[in-house]
């Protein structure tokens, strides 16, 4: 019996044995058949990435991916402090350009050389981007930027206002020095005197206000007229002439004498007012002119006499 | 008539700025708060203004540019005066590219590339230093320098075509930077004059040399005469070269911390994105390809390798103490020589296609996408939509 199932499973084995080997050698011979297809195939592929066609596509996907590369960098570029694309054409730039070329000459007519000049400014709203928020804010997005109703009402005339400033290069922004140049806002406004107005009188003998509202240039005009010492107490005029110098020095005290001396006398003149207008946009300048004849006099030492712009007689 | 490629080349270049004022008339205008600006335009209106500053010369070493703008400036009204100014720099910028590429590749690179120039927003603004500022007239001094340079390796009377790049290379150091460029050009000149013009090195630098002196000397007699000075460039030269630790650029802001970054923090800079890409596919190309000796090949290997040397020298002034690189306005001044690696990069690319005159769906592929990535006419095309729609709130 035992032998009977023995045979039985040598039988069996043997069969399964020659099922196996006939598995292993169909596997092989499909593995190589496999082999050499995926060979030719990659032979073939080969070739045909040689060709003149399949080399022109690829390089085509190049440029593809050129432009894109191109339309990603170019759109991440800044202009100013705006994106570029969204608020570009709102900014009136031609029209801003017009404004400042037109004020640069006006100026140049009372002032060639600019160091008689004190510019007053009155500064845009909302720290000057009053208008650039709007375009730039998420919510804006996919509505129409440049609302005709906000056009020349909320442009922001301070960029105008530096623009003229910076083209006139030999004045600083404020501290006296050559030229003056100070800002109205943050509360800081026209009928407010700014500490150290007196220094820039020592230095100038006009004040250009630049505004686009009629009365705050009567606003401005009036802080002008408070300067004379009979509208001031003693610690006003001490508090705005000396600003931030300390009290007691030699140098406090000899400042303080000569501000009291042009305020007891200081009158002043209304030279000129003119509008400057180019599209929508628009404001003002009035040319304000200090008289202290005998302060002149006494100190010969104005800037404007030291260039030799303009003459004693000529003050 | 008969009109050969190249001049409708120089057509379609002439006319993208002209279609970009007609989308917005605003598109070459300066942001009026940006004061450099500015201050040049004084200089056009007052060329020998007495100025009351203490150091004068300083904004006076931009002389190549007011000399220019100011006759301009006393010939026409001011607006027409900019008009010719910007456009006058804007050609000189993107026809010297083409004619650089036409000269070194071919008109069809060429014409991509300058296409791409015309249409690049970083060229039109050098972001809040606009277009009255030095570093636009000077990018169209240094491209006319490059291009005299290319053109004495493949033209004749190469000692007057050496006499112009050095003459126009000393206007183009209004912008002092441009002086780091200097290796570039020379190397560039090396790799071109090697293959092309075989002209001695040595005399060959002098006459570049004798034309920048000529140069140097014109403007410093018109600054003798119109600032009572006669070395314009003596007090730029002065503040620019600090570096190491006296660059001014260490000291601390007006409104509080410094200029100056580390070149690791300036390489993550938005604006350096488009150039350490092009680095990067130079030095791949170069690595790649330079065992190629096809002659298309070599020189555009030879425009990669050039723009590899500016960047690696931008790199190394940012490393001492320079801001060069995380300066928008700084990195302005690598655009002539960064488009040259774009044209070697892009005549690689397109090189078989071109022998298969599939030029034309190339070209017109890039004029389309660099109209659309600049989006002058975005606001213009939205305005259109939201009009038809009945989008508008007002």
């Amino acid at each position: 019996m035992m032998k009977k199932v023995k045979i039985i499973f040598n039988h069996f084995v043997d069969e399964l044995k020659t099922d196996l080997l006939t598995v292993k050698d169909e596997l092989k011979t499909d593995l190589l058949t496999l082999k050499d297809k995926l060979k030719t195939s990659l032979l073939t592929l080969k070739e045909e990435a040689r060709s003149p066609s399949t080399k022109n596509n690829v390089r085509l996907l190049g440029v593809f991916l050129c432009i894109l590369m191109l339309v990603y960098f170019n759109t991440q570029f800044i202009r100013y402090h705006y994106t570029y694309q969204f608020n570009y054409p709102c900014q009136y730039l031609k029209d801003s350009h017009i404004l400042i070329t037109q004020v640069y000459d006006y100026l140049k007519k009372f002032d060639p050389h600019f160091n008689r000049l004190n510019i007053w400014y009155q500064a845009g709203q909302k720290d000057g981007v009053a208008f650039a928020n709007e375009i730039i804010a998420p919510e804006s997005l996919g509505k129409p930027r440049c609302r005709k109703f906000t056009y020349g009402e909320e442009i922001n005339l301070t960029e105008i206002y530096h623009g003229v400033f910076g083209s006139r290069y030999f004045s600083t922004i404020s501290g006296g020095g050559d030229g003056t140049f100070t800002r109205y806002n943050n509360g800081n406004l026209f009928d407010s005197i700014p500490p150290g107005v007196y220094s820039y009188i020592y230095h100038k003998d006009m004040v250009a206000i630049f505004s686009n509202d009629d009365k705050k240039h009567q606003t401005a005009l009036n802080t002008l007229k408070k300067i004379h010492k009979e509208n001031l107490t003693e610690e006003e005029l001490a508090k705005i002439s000396l600003g931030e110098e300390p009290k007691g020095s030699g140098y406090a005290e000899w400042k303080y004498k000569i501000i009291t001396e042009i305020a007891e006398e200081i009158t002043i003149e209304v030279v000129d007012k003119k509008s400057f207008s180019s599209g929508l946009m628009s404001f003002k300048v009035t040319i304000v002119r200090f008289h202290v004849p005998k302060f002149y006099k006494k100190h010969k030492s104005l800037n404007a006499l030291k260039s030799g712009a303009v003459k004693l007689e000529d003050l | 008539m008969h009109i050969k490629n190249a001049n409708y080349n120089l057509l379609i270049l002439i006319v993208i700025p002209i279609i970009f004022s007609i989308a917005n008339e605003d598109w070459l205008f300066g942001v009026p708060a940006a004061s450099d600006n500015w201050i040049n335009y004084n200089f056009f209106q007052d060329f020998s203004n007495e100025f009351i500053t203490e150091n004068p010369t300083y904004k006076f070493s931009r002389i190549s540019v007011f000399a220019v703008a100011y006759p301009l400036h006393q010939i026409f009204s001011p607006i027409t005066a900019y008009y010719i100014y910007t456009l006058m720099f804007f050609y000189m910028a993107t026809i010297g590219l083409y004619m650089i590429v036409k000269n070194i590749l071919n008109q069809h690179v060429a014409i991509i590339t300058a296409i791409v120039l015309s249409c690049y927003k970083f060229f039109h603004t050098p972001i809040s230093f606009e277009m009255m500022y030095q570093n636009y007239p000077c990018l169209g001094y240094f491209m006319l320098t490059v291009l005299f340079a290319v053109l004495t390796t493949r033209k004749e009377n190469y000692k007057l075509w050496l006499f112009l790049s050095g003459a126009f290379f000393a206007a183009s150091l209004s912008q002092i930077l441009y002086v780091n460029f200097f290796p570039s050009l020379a190397l560039l000149y090396y790799l071109l004059n090697r293959r092309y013009g075989q002209h001695a090195l040595l005399p060959s630098l002098m006459w570049f040399t004798v034309g920048a002196i000529t140069m140097t000397f014109i403007f410093s007699t018109i600054s003798y005469f119109a600032q009572d000075i006669f070395c314009y460039f003596c007090s730029q030269v002065q503040q620019v070269f600090y570096w190491g630790e006296e660059s001014r650029y260490l000291g601390t802001m007006r409104g509080g911390g410094v200029y100056w970054v580390s070149v690791q923090e300036a390489l993550k800079a938005p604006h350096l994105r488009g150039i350490i890409g092009a680095a990067i596919v130079s030095l791949f190309a170069i690595v790649f390809f330079r065992k190629k000796k096809d002659e298309n090949y070599m020189n555009s290997l030879a425009l990669m390798g050039v723009y590899l040397l500016a960047f690696f020298i931008q790199l190394f002034w940012q490393a001492w103490g320079q801001i060069l690189l995380s300066y928008p306005y700084m990195t302005y001044n690598l655009i002539p020589i960064f488009f040259l690696a774009l044209a070697g990069i892009y005549s690689i690319l397109i090189q078989d296609l071109w022998k298969n005159r599939n030029i034309h769906i190339i070209v017109v592929l890039f004029t389309l996408s660099v109209f659309i990535s600049t989006q002058i006419f975005y606001d213009q095309f939205q305005s259109s939509l939201t009009f038809l729609f009945g989008f508008q709130e007002f």
